[in-house]
């Protein structure tokens, strides 16, 4: 594809479903603008068991505009194979040091019965546009867990997508924190590909001021047999805007599909606002779905215990925010990235 | 230690206390008893400072200072608990850590350091042996899935750790069995000192079986009607509510 035909019609407007309740009308479509600027590092990456190359892969059908612009400059593109179990996780560690578009790729493979962790950290204080990348796959009775932490600073644009395909027998556990950044899309595509799998997925979002997050999620029960959870929470303050877009998909012959979906928000102020969005589409019978969502305040009944037991009004809101976001972070297996999640 | 003045306060303009006296002083227990709807619990909820009752007459001074435009935290820095009749659920924050970060403010408010971790772990655990609570419970979360009796028990141990100078509380021995009333009370027991006061709320007698009143005082339509030592509880038990009011 040429630049003209990806950019013919423009970035994606609110007209569009997909893209309803979050604007990208700040984006320039101007070519000159997309020039290259490197970002990424590696940590733990040299465990046994993995391989990095800087060789890129092929784009997934269906490809939006945005991840036709980051394979067409393909400015950084690293595919990564594991095959041993690892006993650190690896870390990709994105940080811009110039004021431009980033458009990295990362496309992971984790082998057969293999089990490892991947952290994913947005940072830096250096505003930027960073449209990111990650297709990974895991294959037959492999485990994965995928954690995103996206606290990029406050004005920068963050596009990112992740896709997990997830082959038989195999798990994937996602956790993506979104806290950074004044405009961020986070996309989680997840596909069964071979039966008896099983994905959680969790996710958590902090806004302020005049921030909008928008956490969007699609599981795509291809093969019968399959587990999704979906657990994400949200807690607003000030101007700031929040969406969650949990989609489930169960195709024709998916036996014995179960998906599970929940999404709870805390509003801290009358003027922040949450979109939740359920979205089940299902051509089978024999499946099992369930999704709720409820939005609310901080409990007046919590907060005066708290303080009635010494804590100050800002330390009685801190431990509730906290305890109602580490109610996801509980459910997340390791306990050592639990604790490392509880500092952001 | 505290002394209540011709307090009146209302709730959406319905006014619940009319005109309440009361003063206990340091090392002295009291006991309020009275029916459903007395303004017991109310009474109780505006020392503590509550949000959410107007306050038309009145003062209470808590150690010989007006209290009454002071925060809920201010109030507990001062040395006043108030023991929930309903303790509040809070998923996600373990007991332990609640209990450390209430304790620490505490000590800041009189410019202590934080407690030394081992030091903190065997105080609470230390009081948790006097109120017979599993081990385990410090570290679930606060009060979640608590039955009512451990709730309670919660709160004894919550007073215990924070060592105020006047506890007040409401309603503890309701919902509980023989043993946790038995246990309960040996808790409330472990506070009673020449220096720290109790203010009782109940409905009942027989949690003042196992603790001894100094007073009792008799709550009716939002007035102390009736004042007297603990033979006046035993005589309420026989003889009812409707007793008083005759």
């Amino acid at each position: 594809m040429t630049l003209d035909e990806i950019l013919k019609n423009g970035f994606p407007t609110t007209r569009e479903e997909n893209w309803k309740y979050t604007s990208v009308s700040v984006l320039s479509t101007k070519p000159v603008l997309f020039s290259s600027n490197k970002a990424v590092a590696f940590n733990n990456h040299q465990q046994p068991g993995i391989k990095i190359s800087s060789e890129n892969t092929s784009l997934k059908t269906n490809a939006d505009v945005f991840e036709n612009l980051n394979q067409y400059f393909n400015t950084e593109s690293y595919s990564i194979t594991i095959t041993e179990n690892l006993a650190q996780p690896l870390e990709i560690i994105y940080e811009s040091k110039d004021t431009q578009w980033v458009q990295p790729k990362i496309t992971i493979k984790l082998a057969k019965n293999v089990s490892a962790s991947v952290i994913e950290i947005f940072q830096g204080t250096v505003s930027h546009v960073m449209n990111v990348v990650t297709d990974i796959q895991v294959c037959d009775g492999g485990k994965l867990q995928y954690y995103k932490i996206q606290s990029h600073d406050l004005n920068t644009i963050h596009i990112g997508r992740t896709h997990i395909d997830i082959h038989k027998n195999a798990f994937a556990q996602t956790f993506t924190l979104s806290k950074g950044s004044q405009l961020a899309r986070s996309d989680i595509n997840v596909k069964f590909i071979g039966e008896h799998a099983r994905c959680e997925l969790y996710g958590l979002s902090y806004s302020k001021h005049r921030q909008h997050l928008d956490q969007h999620t699609v599981i795509d029960h291809a093969v019968g047999h399959c587990t999704s959870n979906e657990f994400y929470r949200s807690v607003l303050d000030d101007k700031s805007r929040v969406v969650f877009n949990g989609k489930v998909i169960v195709r024709e012959n998916a036996h014995h599909s179960e998906a599970n979906q929940a999404n709870h928000t805390i509003l801290l102020s009358s003027d922040a606002e949450v979109d939740t969005k359920p979205e089940l589409e299902i051509y089978y019978d024999d499946v099992k779905c369930t999704h709720g969502a409820t939005i609310g305040q901080l409990d007046d009944e919590a907060m005066f215990y708290l303080r009635s037991r010494g804590l100050s009004e800002d330390a009685a809101r801190k431990l509730l925010i906290d305890a109602f976001g580490n109610k996801v972070i509980q459910s997340i297996s390791d306990e050592k990235m639990r604790e490392r999640l509880c500092q952001y | 230690m505290i002394e209540i003045k011709n307090l009146f306060a209302s709730v959406d303009n319905k006014e619940i206390l009319r005109g309440i006296n009361l003063v206990i002083n340091p090392g002295e227990v009291h006991a309020i008893m009275g029916p459903n709807g007395s303004g017991k619990s109310t009474l109780a909820n505006i020392l503590a400072g509550r949000s959410g009752y107007q306050i038309s007459q009145g003062e209470v001074l808590f150690q010989g200072k007006n209290i009454l435009d002071l925060s809920p935290e201010e109030r507990s820095h001062a040395g006043l608990f108030l023991g929930f009749q309903y303790p509040v659920e809070i998923p996600g924050v373990s007991n332990v850590n609640f209990l450390k970060t209430a304790l620490n403010a505490q000590r800041k408010s009189r410019q202590l350091p934080e407690v030394d971790a081992m030091d903190f772990l065997n105080l609470v655990k230390e009081k948790m042996k006097l109120l017979e609570m599993d081990e385990d419970m410090i570290y679930r979360s606060l009060n979640e899935g608590f039955s009512g009796g451990e709730k309670k028990r919660n709160e004894i141990l919550q007073m215990l750790v924070l060592d105020p100078k006047l506890a007040l509380l409401d309603e503890t021995d309701s919902g509980l069995d023989i043993d946790a009333l038995r246990i309960i009370a040996l808790g409330i027991n472990g506070l009673r000192n020449k220096d720290h006061s109790i203010l009782l709320i109940t409905h009942y007698q027989r949690l003042l079986n196992y603790i001894k009143p100094d007073k009792v005082h008799v709550l009716t339509d939002g007035k102390i009607v009736l004042s007297g030592d603990a033979q006046l509880a035993l005589e309420l038990e026989s003889k009812g509510y409707s007793w008083v009011e005759e």
